[in-house]
């Protein structure tokens, strides 16, 4: 038989066993009767030869070598009979657990799918990235020529360059953005990618002159051409210029085999000044060329790929919702330790009677930690099923503002983050009430009676109750400050109004390419637009506001002779009607005319606060924008007032900004936003602006939002962590709450004999309130105080995460204060005047 | 419980068992009826010490076991070597008969030459 049937069996095996040593009594009886005992006598010399029978199981048993496993599956079915019995506190520990640990994981998985999963490719720990940083410390793309310098070199088994254009591609007759990554021909070996049909592309296919090919995924694939074997697809447009030799690209490599990331990095420092040289755009001036060459080639790993926007904006409110999810966590395994703990205190008879009996104080030690366990494991398991919910519901949420995908299965990571979690969360659900019975007299609770005063508590319950205090404290007013940073988020005034404003991105129609997107084109396209019902103003930006970033340069000035410090100012171009669309003022000179296009001098425009950090009167003056041949002696010709029209940070409420005439930058005009005023505090319909974009036949709406859509787009990391923050902040409110109120009003209830002895010796009931109070006070004044402490060390922490706050709020503060107050008094209160309304006599019967 | 005549040595009931054992399917009551009567009565195995040890071996591999009608009609265990058993049992006598000869060699000498 083997050992899993002798676990399984259990029950047959005790049968047999009964059987068959009552075979043998039986025979040997026999025997002896047939020898001349009488049957008395012969039965009592047949048990005292054979010896104990419950000894002689037991000794059987122990023979199977499976006894410490059983002991373990009784013991087990033991604990969840006892948690069975008790289903009110195993549901609240199971939904607090549930709760927090779902947010916990949740917010791991987020993590994981943003930082740590791992490209889908071969070996993604061999890949590295090879980029550069320029004066400003911006990261930025090297010329594809670096990559034939790469290609040659030892260190690195492949490398990749690609780019990420957009491109507009006509499906079933509609034109619609299609996400595109353009790459050399190497890029499939270098990150060992196989086609599910057909055949991949090479070096072979790099140069000008071979035929156009291109990879579809297989979701395009299915839902644009239903999966047919082979098609045609028009996409556009096509590059401006056909025979560019090279293009500024994001560069991945492989490192060669036994070459460490070390080694490659070393390498790369070595030639990166041999790297520029030979890549160095042969079209550059001088002052490009200084630029150029000031960047530093860099190698990082990048195993898990390169998401620069999505790290950057949610990579720190994802880490702070992380920490706000563990912090919350800790929070519950401290509730559901009191509870376990007083649960232990309510069975001291029960172990005292064990121990007296003789069982083993690990024995009991095993029933409790088996206990712990299970609660602990179902509250994971719980959790798990939570953080799906939370994570579909993430994603749908997030759909409204990005095309994210956040991937659907756990991988390993995850795995290992939620195994870790259940270890950890069964130590510390076990720690405290194993702690307890260590300490555990049983002598004490045997000989004393249920009429004496019982305490407040054991010390330990009393520490728990004051972590459990200041933690939350410190939540709750991290939620005050999310909160608050909100508010003042939603009163920012951005130097325009957003209500009545809409923007669309614009995007050419791939089978159009032979009508070129001109000047003729657009000036048509806004008169068109300009007699629609509703529109009061439409122009057009090379930039959408409060949607993408826009571009940075330093300024200089040849007329200005000394600049305070390096200014940087965004950089947009913009058609005349702009600053009436958006309902930004202009303080000082004039706005743009159409005769601006043809002038010798390229004019702009610059926002009140640039103008200022330039000298303050500049119109007439000369500035250059960084070092691009176009960009050099621009004549300013107006000073517009501040708007912010970025809300990267939104610390920096008076934005420099230049402005520049669209007309005069035809190459910044492919790709244009289309923005529209309309005459209510409506915007004008998408519909309305898609069907007028597509009666011209050459561009399409890509996408388009609301400018109060936009603005919540851009501060929805903020509005995110806030939201969080504050249920957060509510539920571990909670979560003390009940805490406090099942502890207190345990111990309360469990005095009422003592109780009831005061108050027929004459006691008043305000004493009896004074009496409970003066025992939790210490406590809470306790938890307060380093709950305080806590929030102050943290709150430079907060400074830095949360827009709009000062490090700490003392209204806040106070008011989380006296919210734990308010409810740990009425935890104290109200099981109090229950107890001592209680007839006397009912109160001196009760155990 | 009839004191033991003599104490059995460590490891020996195992040994008796297996070779009691080896001699054809037999239940526990009947190797202790055994081991009495080949051992006149000299070994008295304390009845029973016999079922834990039966167990063990059972659950070490060198026993089987199966329920079967007695010849009084009678359900009871009968246990059966196993290869492994025999094995054992081979390998434990000869142990055995080497320690007692030694053993043997030993008390003849003390008697023969210790006045020498």
């Amino acid at each position: 038989m083997t050992w899993w049937q002798r676990l399984t069996r259990r029950s047959t095996l005790e049968r047999r066993l009964h059987q068959e040593l009552r075979f043998h009594l039986e025979q040997r009886t026999a025997d002896l009767i047939a020898s001349g005992h009488s049957a008395v006598e012969a039965r009592r010399l047949a048990q005292l030869e054979f010896g104990g029978l419950e000894q002689i199981k037991e000794q059987c048993r122990d023979a199977r070598g499976t006894r410490w496993l059983e002991r373990w599956i009784q013991d087990s079915r033991h604990a969840l009979r006892t948690l069975r019995k008790s289903p009110g506190f195993s549901l609240i520990a199971l939904l607090i657990l549930a709760s927090s640990g779902g947010a916990v994981i949740a917010a791991f998985h987020l993590v994981d799918a943003l930082f740590l999963r791992p490209l889908p490719v071969a070996q993604p720990r061999e890949l590295v990235e090879i980029y550069t940083v320029d004066r400003m410390g911006r990261d930025s793309a090297l010329p594809s020529k670096v990559l034939e310098r790469l290609r040659a070199d030892s260190a690195f088994s492949g490398v990749c360059g690609f780019v990420t254009p957009k491109l507009g591609a006509e499906i079933a007759g509609e034109a619609q953005s299609v996400g595109a990554l353009a790459w050399t021909g190497d890029c499939f070996e270098t990150l060992g990618i196989r086609p599910q049909i057909g055949r991949t592309f090479s070096l072979a296919d790099d140069h000008p002159g071979a035929g156009r090919v291109a990879w579809i995924s297989d979701a395009l694939w299915r839902s644009a051409f239903q999966a047919r074997p082979d098609d045609q697809m028009p996409v556009g447009p096509p590059p401006a210029n056909g025979q560019r030799q090279y293009f500024w690209s994001t560069i991945y490599a492989r490192r060669a085999p036994g070459v460490s990331l070390e080694q490659a990095r070393a390498r790369i420092a070595v030639q990166q000044r041999q790297l520029l040289e030979y890549a160095v755009p042969l079209r550059y001036n001088e002052a490009q060329r200084r630029d150029y060459f000031a960047r530093k080639v860099n190698l990082r790993p990048a195993e898990t790929g390169v998401d620069y926007m999505l790290r950057r904006r949610f990579g720190d409110p994802l880490l702070a919702v992380l920490a706000l999810c563990a912090s919350v966590l800790l929070i519950a395994w401290v509730n559901v330790s009191i509870l376990l703990l007083a649960r232990c205190a309510a069975r001291h008879r029960e172990f005292a009677m064990r121990l007296a009996l003789g069982a083993r104080r690990w024995a009991i030690a095993r029933l409790i930690a088996l206990e712990s366990g299970f609660v602990a494991l179902a509250g994971t398991a719980g959790g798990f099923v939570v953080a799906v919910w939370i994570r579909q519901w993430v994603s749908s949420a997030a759909a409204a503002h990005f095309s994210v995908m956040i991937p659907d299965g756990s991988d390993r990571s995850t795995l290992w983050f939620i195994g870790g979690l259940t270890a950890l969360a069964i130590v510390a659900l076990s720690a405290a009430p194993l702690f307890h019975i260590a300490r555990f007299s049983p002598d004490d609770t045997l000989t004393r009676t249920g009429r004496g005063t019982v305490g407040t508590g054991t010390r330990m319950q009393k520490l728990l109750l004051a972590v459990q205090v200041s933690l939350t404290l410190t939540l709750v007013s991290a939620a005050a400050t999310f909160t608050a940073s909100m508010r003042t988020l939603d009163r920012l005034d951005l130097g325009y109004r957003p209500a009545g404003l809409s923007e669309a991105l614009l995007a050419p129609r791939p089978a159009a390419a032979r009508a070129p997107i001109d000047r003729g084109y657009r000036r048509e396209l806004l008169a068109h637009l300009s007699t629609l019902p509703g529109v009061a103003h439409a122009a057009l930006s090379d930039h959408a506001p409060l949607w993408h970033h826009p571009v940075r340069d330093v300024v200089s000035s040849p007329d200005i002779a000394r600049l305070p410090a390096e200014i940087q100012a965004h950089r947009l171009c913009i058609t005349e009607d702009y600053f009436a669309t958006m309902g930004i003022p202009l303080m000082a000179g004039r706005a743009f005319q159409d005769i601006d296009r043809d002038g010798p001098e390229r004019a702009v425009i610059v926002s009140q606060p640039l103008a200022e950090a330039l000298g303050g009167t500049v119109i007439g003056h000369r500035i250059h924008l960084g070092s691009s041949p176009a960009l050099q002696n621009l004549r300013i010709i107006g000073i517009a007032a501040p708007a912010r029209l970025d809300l990267e940070n939104p610390e920096v409420s008076r934005p420099f900004t230049a402005y520049l005439n669209l007309w005069q930058f035809p190459d910044r005009q492919t790709y244009s936003t289309l923005l529209v005023r309309s005459i209510t505090s409506t915007a004008v319909s998408p519909k309305m602006l898609r069907d007028a974009v597509d009666s011209r036949g050459r561009e399409y709406v890509d996408s388009y939002r609301t400018m109060s859509q936009a603005r919540d787009g851009a501060l929805v990391e903020n509005q995110v962590l806030a939201s969080l923050a504050s249920s957060f902040g509510i539920l571990t409110l909670v979560l003390a709450a009940t805490g406090l109120f099942g502890l207190l009003s345990y111990q309360v209830m469990s005095r009422t004999a003592e109780i009831g002895i005061r108050i027929a010796l004459g006691a008043r009931p305000v004493r009896i309130h004074w009496m409970i109070a003066r025992q939790v006070l210490p406590l809470l004044g306790g938890g307060l105080l380093s709950g305080l402490a806590l929030t102050f060390s943290l709150s430079k922490v907060m400074a830095r995460l949360v827009y709009g706050t000062r490090a700490s709020d003392p209204g806040l503060l106070l008011l989380s204060c006296a919210t734990l107050l308010a409810s740990a008094v009425a935890a104290a209160v109200i099981p109090a005047r229950r107890a001592s309304s209680v007839d006397p006599a009912t109160a001196l019967r009760q155990e | 419980m009839a004191n033991p005549k003599s104490d059995l040595p460590q490891g020996t009931l195992d040994l008796l068992i297996l070779k009691v054992v080896a001699l054809g399917p037999i239940h526990g009551y009947g190797i202790s009826q055994r081991l009495q009567q080949v051992s006149r009565d000299v070994v008295q195995v304390p009845q029973g010490s016999l079922y834990p040890a039966l167990h063990r071996l059972e659950n070490r591999g060198l026993l089987t076991a199966e329920w079967k009608q007695t010849e009084n009609d009678r359900e009871a265990k009968f246990y059966r070597l196993t290869r492994q058993g025999r094995a054992s049992l081979g390998q434990s006598t000869a142990q055995w008969q080497r320690l007692a000869e030694a053993v043997g060699l030993i008390l003849a000498l003390s008697e023969g030459t210790g006045s020498r």
